[in-house]
């Protein structure tokens, strides 16, 4: 379809060759017009092909319609004009054929023939008449000088009336006339001169003859020289008027031969004429039926153009357009049914959108509901987890995976039995257990062991999720670290028993200390085997002394004063550890920047490098070294110590910095729960980083004091 | 409407090039010759019709009327612009034929002289042959500067029908160029 008007404007080509006006041909005006008009029309449907090969994208609604309905119409009456104009075509030439048909022709020759016979027997007649007047001697004489006007004139009318002349003249040499007779009056005084025939018939001696056209008709003139002895002495002159109805009709045969041949001779520009002619009408036409055509299908495609220009803007989501309803007929009945369409589109696209409203804003709720709770369970420091009915966690915060340092497999949708394996067995066991109760909650305490070794204390609780308030149902874990508060309640009845045996044992202890001092010096002569009874005294005091010192530890550790931080230098700590312990060659104490500066209580923090010092000392056989430095990061200031000795068993690493845990035969186990302590207060810590090789202890602290109320 | 508009922008500057086109080949069917002479006073032309004398002759012998017309343009030859004419002369002669006589009766339009002749080949040369017809004075022309004469002859058989568009449009049958300088 598309290449119907490439075919026509190819057509059209083909014919404006066919037509194209010859160089020599005389269509006139008319042929170039034509010409034109089929290039114009060409052109256009070349135009209009090309576009339309060459058009991509949606054309505009109702215009191919449009163009069809166009191109139908002129293709329609197409065919038929040209089947017109081939049989004009022909039928003009059978005309020409028979009009110029070859009797016809002969026909006007022999006619022509027939008047210019009459005409040549009439210059024959008189030039045959005129010779016998060439030597007339009455007229030799008279035009020879000896002229008597009368006879003269007597005898040239003799000569016209025998001769049947209308006029007879005679001139001399010098075209002078000598005298002349003629039927009816004189028209003009003055002669008429001679003509170029007349003189070339005196000059050459021969008589000639020629017509002329008058006022009253055409007329024969005779030249007839008159010829003396030796040469030629004058001229006579006839005129015999042509009979009227045989001139009359010569002229009208050759008048029509004339005409006959004039249209012969333009025999070819008559056809072409009336091709153009012709090819003028049916141009006329084909213009006019696609003006019409295009105002008839323009009206006509409008109001599909129309509704499918809206179809177009309902598929792009515009439900406000409506169609002007302009007639009753099939298309009115479309536009009311699309207008309807649209109405209802535009109720349902409203319900919709307002669920749509709805649906967004609760979905908004239920959005800021979910931050909230994520937000919350992200902030908390309780470990939760949500298992649903099949034992599949559902939910898990941060705090939970850095409470019970969950493995990565522990994501969403993981089952709870099967990923509670090793040392988070009892988290698995205490769902179970929750799951199989009769009551609603549950609540236990245990430990479990991190994979850094350590054990953290955990308080889990469980509840049962009612299943008829959602329709989910599972169970909701919460499990809390409490190790810093078991381990502060540890520390708390710890002071409460120090408190109580300072309170109870410290008293008598120093007049039991005394008696055995007072026994010893007074009842020592007394005694008979004094080794005995100076080892049984000093056996006491000794005790009592290790009883004191236990005393004063328990003491020290349940009144653990306040740290009265100042600004103290690093160094100047290191330097005193030096001084304190050079008695050891083994000890190497690495002197840091002077410009390291502390916000510490410098005595509490010298009782923690000495108790730290001192273990590495006792732990650590001869010649194992130690070594005592210090460094420095943005917030903090590290001091360690480091030996290179036996290192720290796993079992007793985990509890090494409880209150009266100690390796030692005579340690109060105090020691580090002090330093512990100490660091704690200071808002730092103290750390095993390694247990062996080397064993190396770390006390961190912040180089600046927190702010009041932080 | 656009592509309206430009079409018919785009075809009426097809059509100028067409009958740009077409003009030429009308005209180039001419055969016909052209010479320029220059004597002391006057410039003249002869010039003569090719091809188009025999169809003037059977015109004539069928006793159609026939006449030519010589539209003589003189122009000064200038290279980067239109040529500036100079001379413009049209001489219309005329040969009526008697069939019955078998005589020829010359008319020149431009003078007024008849004559009858009896001769067919006197009335096609009197028709088809322009001989030393003087154009216009030697004094007009600069004698260094290059001229061209331009001779444009249209045949016309039966009487003269002068068209609305003849003033615009000379159908010419034969175009006759000669350049020329004065010595």
């Amino acid at each position: 379809m598309r290449l119907v008007p490439l075919f026509m404007a190819a057509v059209l080509i083909f014919v404006t060759v066919l037509v194209w006006p010859s160089a020599d041909g005389d269509v006139g005006i008319l042929g170039w017009i034509n010409v034109t008009v089929m290039l114009v029309l060409s052109l256009l449907l070349l135009r209009y092909g090309m576009r339309l090969l060459r058009e991509r994208t949606e054309p505009k609604p109702g215009s191919r319609l449009r163009a069809k309905l166009v191109v139908g119409l002129v293709g329609l009456l197409l065919v038929p004009a040209m089947v017109i104009q081939l049989a004009a075509s022909q039928m003009v030439e059978r005309g020409m054929d028979v009009w110029f048909d070859v009797r016809v022709d002969t026909l006007l020759d022999r006619a022509l023939n027939l008047a210019q016979g009459f005409y040549e027997r009439l210059e024959k007649d008189m030039k045959r008449s005129l010779l016998g007047y060439i030597s007339d001697g009455v007229l030799v004489a008279a035009v020879g000088g000896n002229m008597e006007y009368l006879a003269t004139t007597a005898y040239l009318t003799e000569i016209r009336e025998r001769e049947g002349w209308q006029k007879a003249e005679l001139f001399d040499l010098n075209e002078r006339q000598l005298g002349g007779v003629q039927v009816g009056e004189l028209s003009a005084l003055e002669p008429e001169p001679l003509s170029d025939a007349a003189r070339l018939s005196m000059r050459l001696g021969r008589v000639a003859t020629e017509l002329k056209t008058g006022a009253d008709g055409e007329v024969a003139v005779g030249y007839a020289p008159l010829i003396g002895t030796t040469s030629v002495v004058g001229l006579l002159r006839v005129e015999m008027k042509l009979p009227a109805g045989v001139i009359q009709n010569a002229r009208s045969v050759e008048s029509d031969y004339r005409n006959y041949r004039q249209l012969e001779h333009n025999r070819q520009a008559i056809a072409q004429t009336f091709t153009h002619v012709i090819l003028f009408v049916t141009l006329a036409v084909l213009l006019l039926a696609g003006l019409i055509g295009l105002l008839f299908a323009r009206r006509l495609t409008a109001p599909i153009g129309d509704l499918a220009h809206a179809l177009h803007r309902v598929t792009e989501g515009d439900l406000d357009v409506v169609l002007d309803e302009m007639s009753q007929d099939e298309l009115g009945s479309l536009v009311r049914s699309f207008n309807e369409m649209t109405s209802r589109l535009r109720h349902h696209a409203g319900a919709i959108e307002q669920g749509q409203q709805d649906l967004t804003k609760a979905l908004d709720k239920s959005r800021q509901r979910q931050f909230v709770l994520e937000s919350l369970l992200a902030n908390l420091h309780t470990g939760v987890l949500l298992v649903d009915g099949s034992g599949r966690v559902r939910l898990l915060n941060q705090a939970v995976r850095d409470i019970l340092h969950l493995p990565v497999n522990w994501v969403p949708s993981v089952d709870l039995l099967q990923a509670s394996q090793g040392n988070l067995q009892d988290i698995g066991d205490f769902y179970n257990e929750l799951k199989h109760q009769q009551e609603e909650h549950l609540q236990r305490e245990f430990d479990i062991s991190l994979p850094d070794s350590r054990l953290v204390h955990v308080l889990a609780r469980g509840a049962r999720l009612n299943a008829s308030a959602s329709d989910f149902s599972g169970y909701l874990l919460v499990i809390d670290d409490i190790s810093e508060l078991a381990e502060a309640q540890r520390n708390k009845a710890w002071a409460e028993v120090a408190r109580r045996l300072a309170h109870e044992i410290k008293n008598p202890l120093t007049p039991i200390k005394l008696s055995a001092e007072r026994l010893q010096r007074r009842f020592r002569a007394q005694v008979d085997n004094h080794q005995v009874f100076d080892a049984c005294t000093q056996a006491i005091i000794a005790q009592v002394e290790r009883l004191q010192r236990l005393i004063a530890d328990f003491s020290t550790l349940a009144r653990m004063p306040q740290p009265k931080i100042r600004d103290v230098s690093v160094n100047v700590l290191l330097r005193e550890m030096k001084d304190l312990f050079h008695g050891y060659r083994r000890i190497e104490v690495r002197f840091c920047d002077e410009q390291w500066r502390c916000a510490c209580d410098p005595d509490q923090v010298r009782q923690v490098l000495i108790n730290l010092m001192d273990n590495a000392v006792s732990a650590s056989d001869d010649g194992v070294s130690i070594r005592l430095y210090a460094s420095l990061s943005d917030a903090w200031v590290e001091w360690h110590v480091e030996d290179d000795g036996d290192g720290i068993d796993e079992a007793a690493a985990s509890r090494l910095f409880e209150a009266y845990y100690s390796t030692k035969a005579s340690g109060s186990g105090l020691g580090l729960a002090i330093a512990k302590r100490i660091a704690e207060d200071h808002h730092g810590e103290l750390l095993l980083v390694s247990t062996a090789a080397p064993t190396h202890f770390c006390l961190r602290l912040p180089r600046y004091a927190a702010e009041e109320g932080a | 409407m656009y592509w309206m508009r430009s079409g018919w922008v785009g075809t009426l500057l097809l059509m100028a090039g067409l009958l740009l086109f077409v003009r030429p080949a009308v005209a180039a069917d001419e055969a016909g010759s052209l010479q320029v002479r220059a004597d002391e006073q006057v410039v003249q032309c002869t010039a003569e019709l090719g091809t188009q004398s025999k169809a003037i002759a059977m015109a004539l012998k069928d006793g159609i009327d026939a006449a030519t017309t010589w539209h003589i343009q003189v122009a000064r030859v200038r290279e980067y612009w239109l040529n500036d004419g100079i001379a413009d002369i049209t001489v219309i002669r005329r040969v009526e034929p008697d069939l019955l006589s078998r005589s020829w009766q010359l008319v020149d339009d431009a003078s007024g002289i008849s004559q009858r002749v009896y001769n067919l080949d006197d009335a096609v040369r009197f028709l088809s042959r322009l001989e030393l017809f003087p154009v216009l004075d030697r004094s007009l022309l600069d004698s260094t500067m290059p001229y061209r004469m331009t001779v444009k002859v249209e045949v016309h058989h039966g009487e003269i029908k002068a068209a609305w568009w003849s003033s615009i449009w000379h159908p010419a049958q034969a175009i006759m160029q000669q350049d020329f300088k004065l010595q």
